[in-house]
C-alpha cells in the first residue's frame, strides 16, 4: 500500500476537518519547495553571471590599465559571442567614469570589438538571447548608445521607445534626449501619455538628461501634469539656472493650491535675478504653511532690498527654529552682516528668542566669511 | 442537561474558526504586501531619489536617547554621521546615565556647554544642560534627569530645531540612504504624520566605523530565531498594513514623525512600556476627533541595523514589555475601536491587534490545554494532534518562506543559500519551544498590565561584538 492509500484509509472515518488538515500540508510543503526553488533558481542565474563576468574583468583588466595611461596593449583578448555582454557592461561602467583621454581609447575600444553590432543585436530579442534577465541587459544597451552613437544604434534607440516595459522605455527616452535623436520629443511626449501614472518619473529622468530644452517643450503640458510631476520640474529648473523658465515659474505660482510646490517655486525663484520676483515673494511671507513661510524668507535674502528687514521682523518671533533662523540669515543678508545695523535691530527686539537667533545667523556669517 | 460532546465539538469549531480567519488575514496581507513591494520596486527603478529633491527636504533633527551607552554610543553616532542627508541635526539625549555616556560624548565630541533656553513643548524631566559640538556641525547633546526611554525623547523633542525628527536606538545602525528614503512620503503627501522602514538584526553582522561591511546570520540561535520573526514582521506584517492604511505600529528603533502632530498628541506618553505603538494609536485617536487628515506610511527598503537580545533573561523581559505595551496602547486608546472617521485603523487593524496580536497567546494556550485534554480523555489519537500541529507548524513556514522570498525581492542576492536554508530549518524549529516559550511571555506581559505591576526595565546586554 503507498502512502497516498495508507493516509486517505487512515482519514476515512475521521472528521472532515482533519482531512482538510492533511491536504492542507501537502500544498504548503509543495508552496515551500516551489518558492525553495525559486530562489535557487533566481540565484544560480546570479552566481552564473557573477562567474562571467570576473573572468571578463581578470582578461581586460590589464587592457584597460594600459588604455588609461594612453597607450596601446600590446594584444586584445578574444570575447566570445556569450560574453558579448558582459563585456559591453564592464565597459559602459568604465566610460562612464572616463576622462577624456580615456574616453577617446575606450571609443575606439568599442569600433575595435564591434559594440554597436552588440548594442543592436541586444536590442532586438529575436536575435540574440542570451541572458534570462533580458531587461536589465537590454537597459545597458541602451545606456552605452549614449557614447556608442551611430545610425544603427539610434534607430534601435528609438524603436525601444515604444517597448512595453517602462524601465526600457524611460532609459530609452533619456537617451534620446541626451542625444537629442532626431524627433525625441514626440516621443517622449507619447510615451507620458502612454504611461500617465508613471509621468512624473519618466519627466523627471528625461528632464534631467535633456536639461532646459526638455523643460521648455513641456511647459505646455505643465498645468495638466501631476503633482509630482510639477515638483520635478520646479527642482529641474532651479538646477537648470535658465532665466528664461521664470516666467513659467511665476505662472505656475499664481494657479497652483499645493502648498509643497509654492515652497518650491518660492525657493526656486529666490536663485534667479529676474525684475519683479521680490513684489511676488513678499506676500508668501505671511502664507499659512511652514515651509512657504520658511522658503519665502530664504528667497527674501536674495531677491529682497534692506527695506523688507521690517517685513521679515515679526518672523523672527516665530515658534519654529528653522523660520526664525531662515529669517535671521535673511536678515544678516539683506544688511550685509554689518553688526551695528544688526546690533540696532537686535536692541530694539522685545523677544529673547529673536535676539537670540539674529546673534546665532550673525556668528555663523561672519564666520563662514572669515 | 449539556452533552460534553457537543460542547466539545463547538470548541473545536471555535478553535478551527480562529485559525481559518488568523490565517487567512495573514495571507491576504502577504498578497497584498506583494502586490505592494512589486508597486515600490517598479517606482524606485524610474526614480531617481538623490537626484530629485536635492535641496527641498525637509530638515531631520534625529534623536538620540541613550542611557548607559557609554560603550556603544561612539559607533552609533558614527553611523548616524554617514547618513546621507542635508539638513540634518543630530539631538543626542543622555537620559542622566550612571556609566561614562556623558564623558565619552564630552570628550570625543568636544562638546561644550551652549546654554539654551528650550521651548517645552511636552513634558519632560528637568534639563541640566546643552552641549554643543566643536567637532561636529550641528551635534548637540542634551543632559537631563532619568525619566525613561519616552522622557528622554520628549526632551529631545522641545530642544529639536527642525519640523521633522527621527528616532533612533543609540544601539542602531542605519544605511546612509536609509533617511532620504523614508522622508519621501512626507514630500508627496503633507497629511503623512509619521513613517517608519525596516528593521534587521545586527548579530552576526559586522559593522567598523558606523558603517555595516558584512552581512552574516547570528551564531546564537535565539537571535536566529528573532531574525525570522523580524522577516516576517517587517516583510509583509508592515508592508501590507501601510498600503490599506491601517499601520498600527512605527519602531521606536527608527521612525520619522511630524513635531507637529507629536506635540498635539502630547508627546510620548511616560507611563506606558510600549511608548512607540502608544503614539502612534494616540496620533490616530487625537487627529481623527480633531478632523485632521493624517497617514502614516512604511518604505520597505531603508534599513536599520538593531542588536537583538541573545539571552533568555533579557528576551523574556523584552517580549513581557512588548505584550504589556500592546495591552495597554490598545487599552488606552480603545475609543479608537470602530469610532467614526477613523478608517481602516479603527475598523480593521485595531480589531485585529486585539483578536489575532493580543489574544493570540490565551488561544494559542488554551488551544494546546485543550489538546491535551483531548488526548488524555482518548478522545484523539496522538496522530490526529500531531497532525492539526503540522498544519500549524506548515503555516508558519509558509509566511516565513513568503517573507524570504521578499527579501530576496528586495535585496537580491544577500542573503547566502546556505543561510537560506538555515532561515528554513529555524522557522521549522520555530514551533518546538520558541514559540510557545514566546507565547508564555506574552501571557506573563498581559497579566502583568492585568495586576498593574510595577515594570522592570531590566538591563538590555549589548554584545557589541557585531560593532567596531
Amino acid at each position: 500500500m503507498n502512502l497516498y492509500q495508507s493516509v486517505t484509509s487512515y482519514l476515512q472515518d475521521k472528521p472532515d476537518f482533519l482531512s482538510y488538515a492533511v491536504w492542507g500540508i501537502v500544498v504548503m510543503v509543495i508552496l515551500v519547495l516551489l518558492a525553495l526553488v525559486y530562489i535557487f533558481v533566481f540565484r544560480v542565474g546570479f552566481l552564473i553571471s557573477s562567474f562571467r563576468r570576473r573572468r571578463v574583468e581578470a582578461e581586460w583588466n590589464d587592457v584597460f590599465r594600459y588604455l588609461r595611461t594612453g597607450e596601446e596593449p600590446e594584444s586584445y583578448p578574444p570575447i566570445s559571442r556569450g560574453e558579448k555582454p558582459i563585456f559591453l557592461e564592464y565597459w559602459l561602467e568604465n566610460r562612464e567614469l572616463a576622462n577624456e583621454k580615456f574616453g577617446v581609447m575606450l571609443d575606439e575600444l568599442a569600433r575595435r570589438t564591434r559594440l554597436d553590432k552588440t548594442i543592436v543585436q541586444i536590442l532586438d530579442p529575436g536575435k540574440f538571447e542570451i541572458m534570462p534577465s533580458k531587461i536589465w541587459l537590454q537597459g545597458i544597451a541602451i545606456a552605452a548608445i549614449e557614447f556608442v552613437d551611430t545610425e544603427e544604434t539610434r534607430e534601435a534607440l528609438l524603436e525601444m521607445t515604444n517597448s512595453e516595459n517602462l524601465f526600457l522605455v524611460v532609459q530609452a527616452c533619456t537617451v534620446s534626449a541626451k542625444l537629442r535623436v532626431k524627433g525625441y520629443e514626440k516621443e517622449i511626449i507619447q510615451t507620458m501619455f502612454r504611461f500617465p501614472s508613471d509621468a512624473p518619473e519618466i519627466f523627471a529622468r528625461v528632464s534631467q538628461a535633456g536639461g532646459s530644452d526638455v523643460l521648455h517643450f513641456l511647459q505646455p503640458f505643465l498645468d495638466r501634469m501631476p503633482h509630482h510631476t510639477v515638483m520635478n520640474f520646479i527642482s529641474l529648473a532651479e538646477e537648470s539656472h535658465d532665466d528664461s523658465l521664470v516666467p513659467i515659474l511665476l505662472h505656475r505660482l499664481q494657479r497652483t493650491q499645493q502648498q509643497e510646490e509654492i515652497a518650491a517655486i518660492v525657493r526656486t525663484l529666490g536663485q534667479f535675478e529676474f525684475p519683479g520676483l521680490r513684489e511676488a515673494i513678499i506676500p508668501y511671507l505671511e502664507h499659512p504653511n511652514l515651509y512657504v513661510r520658511i522658503q519665502a524668507a530664504r528667497a527674501m535674502g536674495q531677491v529682497g532690498q534692506p527695506d523688507d528687514i521690517e517685513k521679515l521682523k515679526p518672523l523672527l518671533s516665530s515658534s519654529e527654529w528653522w523660520l526664525r533662523y531662515r529669517t535671521a540669515q535673511a536678515i544678516c543678508k539683506l544688511s550685509k552682516n554689518e553688526w551695528q545695523k544688526l546690533e540696532a535691530l537686535r536692541a530694539s527686539l522685545q523677544d529673547e528668542y529673536a535676539k537670540d537667533i539674529i546673534q546665532h545667523a550673525y556668528e555663523e556669517m561672519d564666520w563662514c566669511s572669515t | 442537561m449539556l452533552d460534553l460532546n457537543a460542547i466539545e465539538h463547538a470548541i473545536i469549531i471555535g478553535f478551527l474558526i480562529y485559525v481559518v480567519l488568523c490565517s487567512g488575514s495573514y495571507l491576504v496581507l502577504n498578497i497584498i504586501a506583494f502586490d505592494s513591494l512589486r508597486h515600490y520596486l517598479r517606482q524606485q527603478r524610474t526614480h531617481e531619489t538623490e537626484a530629485l529633491y536635492t535641496g527641498l527636504e525637509p530638515p531631520i533633527s534625529v534623536i538620540v536617547p541613550a542611557y548607559n551607552e557609554g560603550t556603544t554610543i561612539i559607533a552609533s553616532l558614527r553611523s548616524i554621521l554617514q547618513l546621507n542627508y542635508p539638513n540634518l541635526e543630530i539631538v543626542v539625549v543622555n537620559d542622566g546615565s550612571s556609566d561614562n555616556t556623558l564623558d565619552v560624548m564630552k570628550s570625543y565630541f568636544e562638546m561644550e556647554e551652549f546654554p539654551e533656553a528650550p521651548r517645552i513643548s511636552v513634558p519632560c524631566e528637568k534639563i541640566r544642560g546643552v552641549y554643543l559640538s566643536r567637532r561636529i556641525d550641528g551635534l548637540r547633546l542634551i543632559d537631563k534627569e532619568n525619566g525613561g526611554k519616552a522622557d528622554a525623547i520628549n526632551a529631545g523633542i522641545n530642544l529639536s530645531r527642525s519640523p521633522l525628527f527621527c528616532c533612533i536606538d543609540a544601539d542602531s545602525v542605519l544605511e546612509p540612504s536609509a533617511l532620504l528614503r523614508v522622508v519621501q512620503p512626507f514630500l508627496s503627501n503633507s497629511d503623512v504624520i509619521a513613517t517608519g522602514g525596516t528593521i534587521r538584526v545586527a548579530n552576526g553582522c559586522k559593522v567598523k566605523n558606523g558603517h555595516l561591511i558584512s552581512r552574516g546570520l547570528p551564531k546564537n540561535p535565539l537571535a536566529l530565531f528573532q531574525l525570522v520573526e523580524y522577516l516576517r514582521a517587517f516583510l509583509f506584517g508592515r508592508i501590507g498594513w501601510s498600503r490599506i492604511r491601517g499601520l498600527l505600529i512605527i519602531s521606536g528603533a527608527f521612525g520619522v514623525f511630524k513635531k507637529q502632530a507629536v506635540i498635539q498628541a502630547g508627546g510620548y506618553a511616560k507611563d506606558t512600556i510600549g511608548e512607540d505603538m502608544e503614539l502612534i494609536l494616540r496620533m490616530y485617536r487625537i487627529l481623527n476627533k480633531a478632523g485632521i487628515k493624517h497617514r502614516v506610511e512604511f518604505i520597505p527598503d531603508p534599513v536599520c541595523w538593531t542588536e537583538v537580545p541573545e539571552s533568555l533573561k533579557v528576551f523574556a523581559s523584552q517580549r513581557k514589555r512588548w505584550h504589556r505595551g500592546l495591552s495597554e496602547s490598545l487599552y488606552v486608546n480603545r475609543d479608537l475601536m470602530f469610532s467614526k472617521g477613523s478608517g481602516v485603523v479603527g475598523w480593521v487593524s485595531y480589531p485585529f491587534f486585539i483578536l489575532f496580536e493580543w489574544l493570540s497567546p490565551f488561544v494559542e494556550l488554551a488551544g494546546y490545554l485543550f489538546t491535551a485534554y483531548l488526548l488524555i480523555m482518548g478522545k484523539v489519537s496522538p496522530i490526529d494532534s500531531a497532525i492539526v500541529f503540522g498544519f500549524a507548524v506548515m503555516l508558519s513556514m509558509v509566511l516565513s518562506v513568503v517573507s524570504f522570498l521578499l527579501d530576496e525581492i528586495t535585496f537580491p542576492g544577500t542573503t547566502r543559500i546556505r543561510g537560506i536554508l538555515a532561515m528554513l530549518f529555524v522557522s521549522f524549529l520555530e514551533c518546538f519551544g520558541y514559540r510557545q516559550l514566546n507565547m508564555l511571555y506574552k501571557i506573563q506581559g498581559a497579566y502583568a498590565w492585568f495586576a498593574n505591576k510595577k515594570h522592570e526595565w531590566g538591563t538590555m546586554t549589548r554584545s557589541g561584538s557585531w560593532q567596531n
